[in-house]
């Protein structure tokens, strides 16, 4: 079955001095440092829920 | 810092717990996971599907490039090839005087090896390739109802060592003059080939015809499915180099972390790949065994940093944790 966005085709690269990245492991690394900022920042789900005073968020 | 002292108070302290409790489902937590988890995966499917570049052969390679395969062919032949050259776990290594150091432990230093570790001559043969017979001679032998073509490898096989490479000698030689008919057929000007010129000729149309991936393939087993030699056969060739080179998939292209296409790839391998891009490794014949001690060392690094002076105290200097519990210590303040 055909994919609704074709990625079968040659890649886009950065370069810079000897670093060679393709476009689309950048925006892999960047998604990751945004799931990771959002882990730290989001507030955790349900955190008043429970009202002892050592509980989380 | 805390003293030996201080960290045995504080454990004994945490020993038995008095302080509040709070209810925390893992079963929960897990199923809720691996639920988003899996929609993820058939989302980024269907939106993307996967990889799906056809794969490269030998029939491609003889009818795009007849010239190199006729070329590879013959180093594969005459024993010159980077694949019958190229020492365990393929073939032995013959050492010669150019590449025997004369070291005291009677190991080559041709062969990967780092201080006393010769892990390539360690662990030995461990996937025999007899270039000349099992990417030339054996297919050759497959085809039937050619009693001139075995009888030129019967001539071949009986001549003297010399003579062969006398044979192959010459055949490379006029390769390098060799044109190509529009049926594909490699036409080299006369000479002193031997039976060679002939089992090359038939070679070349047998892997046009697409005989020969499966012959050399062939193990004799109900289902195939090593690959090695198909791919050492076609790794000595420029096919696969010129595919691999277009698809960012070289080692000097970072290509340990690529996929093909436009497809993101293995970024968690960055920095075993980046050491092979900066000197002395870029240009190193002992690069892998090189790298591979390098990424032990740091790997133990990072499994022992809780025992690391200075590394281990970060969370110290860096306190990230009182940003993920913030309203604890906010209230604690």
């Amino acid at each position: 079955m055909a994919a609704i966005f074709n990625l079968n085709h040659p890649a886009s690269y950065i370069h810079w001095q000897f670093i060679d990245v393709s476009v689309s492991n950048v925006l892999v690394v960047v998604v990751m440092f945004a799931v990771f900022a959002a882990a730290i920042l989001l507030p955790f789900p349900h955190g008043h829920s429970h009202s002892t005073k050592d509980d989380d968020q | 810092m805390m003293t030996r002292a201080q960290r045995a108070a504080e454990d004994e302290r945490y020993r038995t717990w008095k302080g509040p409790y709070r209810p925390y489902d893992i079963i929960k937590e897990g199923t809720i996971a691996i639920t988003a988890i899996a929609i993820l995966v058939v989302v980024l499917a269907i939106l993307f599907s996967s990889p799906d570049d056809r794969a490269v052969t030998t029939r491609q390679w003889a009818r795009t490039m007849p010239v190199n395969f006729l070329q590879t062919a013959t180093s594969e032949l005459d024993g010159t090839s980077e694949t019958a050259t190229y020492g365990p776990p393929y073939n032995p290594y013959v050492s010669d005087s150019s590449t025997d150091t004369g070291a005291p432990d009677g190991l080559d230093d041709y062969t990967q090896h780092l201080w006393f570790i010769h892990l390539q001559q360690w662990f030995g043969v461990a996937h025999p390739i007899n270039a000349a017979k099992d990417f030339v001679i054996d297919p050759l032998r497959t085809m039937p109802q050619q009693p001139a073509l075995q009888a030129a490898i019967n001539r071949y096989e009986s001549a003297s060592v010399s003579q062969q490479e006398a044979w192959a000698a010459a055949y490379t030689k006029a390769l390098n003059k060799a044109s190509v008919a529009g049926s594909g057929a490699v036409s080299v000007p006369a000479g002193s080939y031997g039976p060679i010129s002939e089992m090359m000729g038939e070679l070349l149309a047998f892997a046009r015809a697409g005989g020969l991936d499966g012959a050399i393939l062939n193990s004799g087993q109900l289902y195939q499915a090593d690959y090695t030699k198909a791919l050492m056969f076609l790794a000595d060739g420029n096919a696969l180099t010129a595919k691999a080179q277009q698809e960012h998939l070289l080692g000097n292209q970072w290509g340990m972390m690529n996929e093909t296409g436009s497809y993101p790839g293995q970024v968690w391998l960055w920095l075993y790949t980046f050491w092979y891009q900066i000197s002395p490794f870029s240009t190193s014949t002992n690069a892998d065994i090189d790298v591979m001690a390098i990424m032990t060392v740091l790997s133990l690094g990072l499994v022992l940093i809780p025992f690391i002076p200075g590394i281990r105290d970060i969370p110290r200097r860096v306190p990230l944790y009182r940003v993920i519990w913030r309203n604890h210590y906010n209230s604690l303040s």
